[in-house]
């Protein structure tokens, strides 16, 4: 019942966001329609940075408790993690031709988030490709703990090394200077939220699936 | 379940072109500066905008709450950003610099009172579409193509079993 209506409220939420983003959000004046790009690049950076934070502790939870459902949770969110990073990397480089004239700089922030995908691909490359058994989950768990230090790095980067990549635009270290109107800001919080839930559902069917999966040893 | 979920969405979909007029509350226009209507304190009323395709528009500048904002180049490129607010005199001459100049102008309006106005665009941002799309595309084949492949296991387990 509870997953009936979580599968409800998110079919809504994410329905109300495509419309939010084309039809009610409006048009920035700078750069046009493409702006747009906006409203899934940054909901899907969310996922992905909190994703390798959440796995850190899961895992450091598995390393301190041994229990296996911790471990279970750590590779569900680290699968959903890698599909955000893709989502986040893919929107980024398609909204820079447009707009910064180039696919992609060797800049703080693209780096730092490229980074990311690679410590989400050798995460679970690490868990396919090592025979199975605590020695593969106490390394892969230790290989989250480490890589959870780009996540802040990424966040702080456009901070700390001013270059093309504008500045954070939601959180703690919003830039006051943002030019986001009210609408484009309800709008980007919306598709926060709507990532967020889409996140948590794919978490979720993701962690039953393996635990039916490693109670059968497929 | 997957009836009622798609169910909801197509009467969702459904509603959409009743909705569409929701984004017609402020449109983007682009020409150069035919006339401007000055006030005798000095400051900017209205202008008169010759639009892309020949046709005119009365646009009007708005002052006190919520100001019309600019961003105006001189012709040596150095940019002027404020509002009638802050200095209502400057922006009468920016606006008359660009009408002697037919620099084109890009206005944010909504019913005809502007609410931004700035230099041309010299991109066609409107050609932006086809990265909008991809950008887009990509992202829901990888999210749905992911819950393609959990299903695959799910299927997998149960075959097992």
């Amino acid at each position: 019942m509870v997953r009936q209506v979580y599968l409800i409220a998110t079919g809504i939420v994410f329905t109300v966001s495509i419309w939010m983003i084309f039809l009610w959000a409006p048009t920035e004046i700078n750069q046009g329609q493409v702006q747009r790009i906006l409203y899934l690049h940054v909901p899907f950076a969310w996922a992905s940075m909190v994703a390798i934070i959440a796995i850190a502790f899961t895992s450091f939870l598995f390393l301190y408790t041994k229990n296996d459902r911790w471990d279970n949770l750590s590779q569900s969110l680290a699968e959903v993690g890698l599909v955000s990073a893709v989502v986040m990397l893919f929107s980024g480089i398609v909204w820079a031709k447009p707009v910064w004239g180039v696919w992609w700089t060797g800049e703080a922030k693209l780096t730092t988030a490229l980074v990311l995908f690679f410590i989400y691909c050798a995460y679970l490359l690490f868990r396919n490709y090592f025979p199975p058994g605590n020695a593969r989950n106490r390394i892969a768990a230790i290989i989250a703990l480490i890589g959870a230090i780009d996540s802040p790095i990424i966040y702080y980067a456009a901070q700390i090394w001013e270059q093309n990549h504008p500045k954070v635009i939601v959180g703690p270290l919003a830039s006051e200077e943002s030019n986001l109107n009210g609408e484009m800001v309800i709008t980007l919080l919306f598709c926060v939220l709507t990532v967020t839930l889409l996140f948590v559902g794919l978490v979720w069917t993701q962690y039953q699936t393996n635990k039916l999966l490693r109670s059968k040893n497929v | 379940m997957f009836k009622y979920v798609f169910s909801i969405l197509l009467f969702i979909i459904v509603l959409q072109p009743t909705l569409i007029s929701a984004d017609d509350h402020e449109d983007l226009i682009s020409g150069v500066i035919n006339a401007i209507s000055i006030d005798e304190n000095g400051n900017v009323e209205g202008i008169l905008l010759m639009m892309n395709n020949g046709d005119f528009m009365n646009i009007d500048i708005k002052s006190g709450d919520n100001p019309t904002e600019f961003g105006l180049e001189n012709i040596a490129g150095d940019r002027w950003v404020g509002n009638q607010n802050d200095n209502g005199k400057e922006v009468a001459s920016k606006l008359e610099d660009h009408q002697k100049r037919f620099a084109p102008i890009t206005v944010l309006h909504e019913k005809g009172v502007a609410k931004e106005i700035v230099d041309m665009e010299k991109r066609n941002v409107s050609s932006n579409l086809n990265f909008l799309f991809a950008c887009f595309a990509v992202a829901w084949i990888a999210f749905f193509g992911y819950l393609v492949i959990i299903n695959g296991r799910i299927k997998k387990s149960s075959q097992n079993g």
